[in-house]
């Protein structure tokens, strides 16, 4: 696996993930084969291929998401801010690192307390404080002016697009420095598609931000670095226009061109 | 587009969640093993069962009792061939003869009647609800089934006291049984089949309702009608659910004590066969006058050799059944190697040149 | 000739047929005729129970006394009161007899253990009782529905014993010869069920105090922590072979265990110690399978969130499998309700009227079996009880069907 080191050194980018000879195997299959790659302060990387070829096992192991599964094992180094995550807190992890998932899945609580939910478990109680916290957090996500006049209702009322949105601002809430994002619209229809994409555009300002697609459009459109993954490799990884203007690899040609997908 | 409070406020959150992310980690630890050991303390249950009905259940053929002035320990001969539970005391040997071997044979006779009314009804009414019956009967009639697992052992007992041991009366009087009394093993067998059917009816519609309806399209399709498919095709594919439903049904039918003690009487001894007598079984037997029985007197104790002999039948049941089905629904399956060695076993058996052949 | 053996084969295929068709038909008739013996035999118990105990049942029964009360009563006579100038008219109703002097009318009945009694069916507003006093001088008041268990009257010629046996007749025949009561035996009341429906409840709530944080720990440890490993597949294996043991051999195991705690014959505690024993694998399943269907995108959302694995259960996974918490508790009272066979040996069969927890009493299941499996049946009680459980545990089978509806709704809502 070669990537375009003098490529990458040009950069003069923040590093927010650095990743190492990283290597994941489920009970005997290995999902994911010596991926190495930078992940840049306040950009969107996109992380694209067809389905299967271990975008999202890679994703949920930034935030160390993959504990959870008992047959999972991973090697290599994946370095948070200059600090191992292997030997971070999961629970600090998680706080600095939020996630949204692909389906929406608010959780059946009011959509007040849904936001409040991360800072609440972070042991934050002073009322005003929250209150200040859920209205940013919904501006922030673009989702206050649809919903500020039934807070206390239930988060399950709201239509899909709502939905991820709300769980985009949940994550919000607790002030991350980067988000997650596991096919964030594969669920939507292309209306709240193009709001979330538009939300994505006016978060990379303050946040980094990956984001796993199946869609190269919306990879192009949204994106800033796109790192494309086949059968567990990484194939290629580059600044998106680069990328899909030029492609290195014959295998990221092909996939661009739609000769297999 | 953040304000300064925000930013505050956030910058407060991360900070208390470096803050306490130890102490949380510690506390999932500790809630963890706290749960764990909650199960541990659930499952243990059937450790503690066990072991104080194998402890009390083999104390009376060690421990030397005093009663009725005489003193000694149970006899274990008449243990396995008396036909009274409680006989007395036996000069010559200086042992308490307490029988529980009869006592099977009579629960196994009477389990033996029940199936044979519980086990085609179960089938057939399954088979009907499952797949027979226009839509409204069968709504009544599984909520009917459900119903009647619902109702309390001593309920049934009552209802046989009422109505099933008068009308058993009045059949033996029609065969010509001048003496019966109603009370009888038939009696029990019949409120044993109507206690166990709920149990085996809900989980065999349940395996009914799961088969591959393909096949059942097949079998169509191939021109059998429709009651054929239902017997031959739906019946075949549901064996092993049918089979378990047979195995959970026996398994409340042996356990089952106060319906059973309500109808069948209380003889003191013997064995019978007639269904229009009465008969005593293990589970009455432990039921039966237990207010006179004191503690730790070897009366009570006897009690726990039944209670013993009925969980070493239940699980022998169990094991054997559980291997039939095994058996009997396993015929595409590669046979385990349990079965293939008892085929060989018997081969030999029946061919003693087998070995000598194989050798050559 | 082929044409013969066309033909012929044609005959041969339509008697194949209709013999099929025969076939067919009773094959379809059985399992209609066997399924109908399910409902016959629902029928037959619930018309058996209700005819029986239908008239038993009253609000007097469900609240009233086991014990009957008796008083001996007796004519004061140091009150100088003129007694009985007067006699009363009353057309007394068929099989009563009225006794004029007294203003009582008796009547020939059978209390529920078959036995013949005399009650005293009615009293007149004016009758001249005032002068009668119980055991302790204090005036009585006679009411219509008492027992009447003996009397002895007496008049100017010397007393009079009056024989119950013959009857409502011969008792209103003395009682209208002699003014005077020497001694007089009455019982009221009895046969109720307070004391049994109050220690059923008892056995519930202890029951289900120990029972519920137990099967809900062990449900969320199965549930929500356990590794798919060796010790997992142990325990839970153990749990699923509770549920396999007869009820009567933990009735005989908790009797052995709590008794010589407890002493005497059990109370009510060692019995709810035995029942939460019995009734524990049933919470933990119930409740293991509706964590079972909460998403798990759920609590991958709260961790995802920075909450603690602690928070995620008490946040997420509880509140979300309070349905089938309570579907659990339910089926779990249903069942305590229901036992008898482990109760007769932990917590007694004797039936009291002032219970309390640390007191060996009845339930309502173990009240049946002590009328059914004494000498005599007392039908009439045991099927007014048996109504009572009856209609108790289809309350609750609705309650728990209701929840299930809704939380089906919901999820398909949400779906």
């Amino acid at each position: 696996m070669e990537i375009n080191s003098t490529q990458l050194e040009e950069n003069k980018e923040e590093v927010v993930f650095k990743i190492k000879d990283l290597n994941l195997f489920y009970s005997n299959k290995q999902a994911l084969k010596n991926i190495n790659m930078n992940i840049y302060k306040n950009k969107v990387t996109a992380l694209i291929g067809p389905s299967g070829c271990g975008k999202s096992t890679f994703l949920r192991c930034l935030n160390r998401m993959n504990d959870l599964n008992d047959e999972c094992k991973i090697t290599g180094l994946i370095e948070y801010e200059g600090q191992d995550i292997k030997d971070m807190n999961t629970i600090l992890l998680r706080t600095k690192v939020g996630m949204v998932f692909q389906q929406p899945n608010p959780f059946p609580m009011s959509i007040y307390d849904n936001i409040a939910y991360g800072p609440r478990c972070q042991g934050l109680k002073n009322r005003a404080t929250l209150d200040e916290i859920v209205v940013t957090s919904l501006k922030e996500a673009a989702l206050y002016d649809e919903v500020k006049d039934r807070l206390r209702k239930s988060s399950l009322s709201l239509s899909g697009g709502q939905q991820q949105r709300l769980c985009i601002a949940r994550c919000l809430a607790l002030g991350p420095d980067c988000i997650l994002m596991d096919e964030p619209t594969s669920a939507l229809d292309p209306i709240a598609t193009s709001k979330v994409e538009e939300l994505i555009a006016e978060l990379k300002e303050n946040y980094t931000i990956i984001i796993v697609t199946h869609n190269m459009q919306q990879a192009t459109r949204v994106s800033d670095y796109t790192a494309f993954f086949m059968l567990g490799d990484l194939i290629e990884f580059n600044k998106t226009e680069e990328f899909f203007s030029h492609p290195k690899e014959k295998k990221s040609y092909d996939y661009i061109t739609g000769r297999f997908s | 587009m953040q304000s300064d409070i925000i930013k505050q406020a956030r910058i407060e959150i991360q900070r208390k969640s470096a803050l306490n992310a130890e102490k949380k980690k510690r506390k999932d630890k500790i809630v963890r093993l706290f749960f764990f050991f909650i199960t541990c303390i659930c499952s243990l249950i059937i450790v503690i069962v066990a072991g104080f009905i194998i402890i009390k259940g083999l104390t009376p053929f060690f421990k030397i009792y005093t009663e009725n002035g005489h003193t000694g320990s149970m006899s274990f001969s008449y243990f396995f061939t008396g036909l009274q539970f409680n006989h007395g005391y036996d000069q010559e040997t200086g042992t308490f003869m307490y029988g529980v071997g009869f006592l099977v044979v009579n629960t196994l006779y009477i389990n033996l009647i029940s199936y044979i009314i519980s086990i085609p009804t179960s089938i057939l009414t399954s088979l009907f609800i499952a797949r027979i019956a226009p839509k409204p009967l069968k709504k009544i009639i599984s909520t009917g089934v459900d119903l009647l697992a619902s109702i309390p052992s001593v309920i049934f007992g009552m209802f046989g006291l009422g109505v099933i041991v008068p009308l058993v009366r009045s059949i033996g009087r029609a065969m010509g049984l001048a003496g019966t009394s109603g009370i009888s093993l038939l009696a029990g067998a019949i409120i044993l089949a109507l206690m166990s059917m709920p149990t085996m009816i809900s989980v065999m519609v349940t395996s009914l309702n799961a088969i591959d309806e393909s096949q059942i399209k097949a079998s169509l399709a191939l021109g059998a009608s429709k009651t054929q498919t239902n017997f031959k095709i739906a019946l075949k594919n549901a064996k092993s659910g049918i089979f378990a439903g047979i195995i959970l049904g026996i398994g409340r039918a042996l356990g089952e004590a106060t319906a059973v003690t309500m109808v069948t009487g209380s003889p003191i001894y013997g064995i019978t066969a007639n269904p229009f007598d009465p008969t005593v079984t293990l589970t009455t037997q432990m039921l039966l006058a237990i207010g006179e029985a004191t503690p730790n007197s070897l009366n009570y104790d006897a009690r726990f050799s039944a209670g013993l002999v009925l969980l070493v039948i239940i699980i022998l049941i169990n094991f054997l059944l559980n291997n039939i089905k095994d058996i009997v629904c396993s015929i595409d399956r590669k046979p385990s190697k349990a079965i293939i060695f008892l085929k060989q076993l018997f081969t030999n058996f029946r061919n003693p040149c087998y070995d000598l052949k194989k050798l050559k | 000739m082929t044409l013969k053996s066309l033909n012929n084969e044609a005959i041969f295929e339509k008697k194949k047929r209709f013999r099929e068709r025969v076939k067919d038909f009773f094959s379809v008739t059985s399992t209609y005729i066997f399924s109908s013996f399910t409902l016959i035999a629902l029928i037959a118990i619930i018309v058996f129970i209700f005819s029986r105990g239908y008239s038993t049942l009253s609000w007097d029964f469900i609240t009233g006394d086991y014990n009957p009360t008796t008083y001996v009563i007796r004519t004061d006579t140091e009150s100088d009161a003129d007694r009985l100038d007067n006699t009363f008219d009353y057309t007394p109703r068929e099989g009563e007899y009225f006794s004029s002097l007294w203003g009582i009318g008796f009547m020939d009945e059978e209390n529920n253990v078959g036995e013949k009694i005399v009650i005293i069916s009615y009293v007149d507003p004016n009758a001249n009782i005032n002068n009668i006093v119980d055991a302790d001088n204090n005036p009585f008041t006679i009411e219509a529905g008492t027992t009447v268990n003996s009397a002895l009257l007496y008049n100017d010629e010397g007393r009079v014993s009056i024989r119950i046996d013959k009857g409502a007749q011969e008792v209103a025949k003395r009682f209208d010869e002699c003014p005077y009561i020497l001694q007089m035996s009455l019982t009221t009341g009895g046969d109720g069920i307070r004391g049994s429906f109050i220690s059923t409840l008892y056995m519930i709530g202890i029951t289900m105090v120990i029972a519920l944080p137990l099967g809900i720990s062990a449900a969320i440890y199965l549930g929500v922590y356990a590794k798919e490993n060796k010790i997992t597949k142990m325990l839970r294996n153990m749990i699923d072979m509770i549920s396999g043991i007869p009820s009567i051999i933990f009735g005989l195991v908790g009797g052995i265990i709590f008794l010589p705690i407890v002493g005497g014959n059990g109370n009510l505690i060692s019995g709810s110690l035995t029942m939460a024993f019995m009734i524990l694998p049933l919470i933990i399943k119930t409740t293991q399978e509706s964590i079972k269907t909460i998403p798990k995108s759920l609590s991958d959302a709260s961790l995802a969130l920075g909450a603690s694995q602690t928070q995620t259960t008490f946040k997420v996974i509880l509140p979300n499998s309070l349905p089938g918490i309570l579907t659990s508790a339910l089926l779990g009272i249903s069942r305590v309700i229901g036992e008898s066979a482990a109760l007769i040996y932990t917590s007694g069969v004797a039936i009291l009227d002032t219970v309390s927890p640390t007191q060996g009493s009845a339930t309502l299941a173990v009240h049946i079996w002590s009328l059914m499996s004494g000498e005599t049946q007392n039908y009439e009680a045991s099927c007014a009880i048996s109504i009572i459980i009856l209609i108790i545990i289809l309350v609750l089978s609705i309650i728990i069907k209701l929840i299930s509806f809704i939380t089906e709704r919901k999820k398909r809502r949400r779906g």
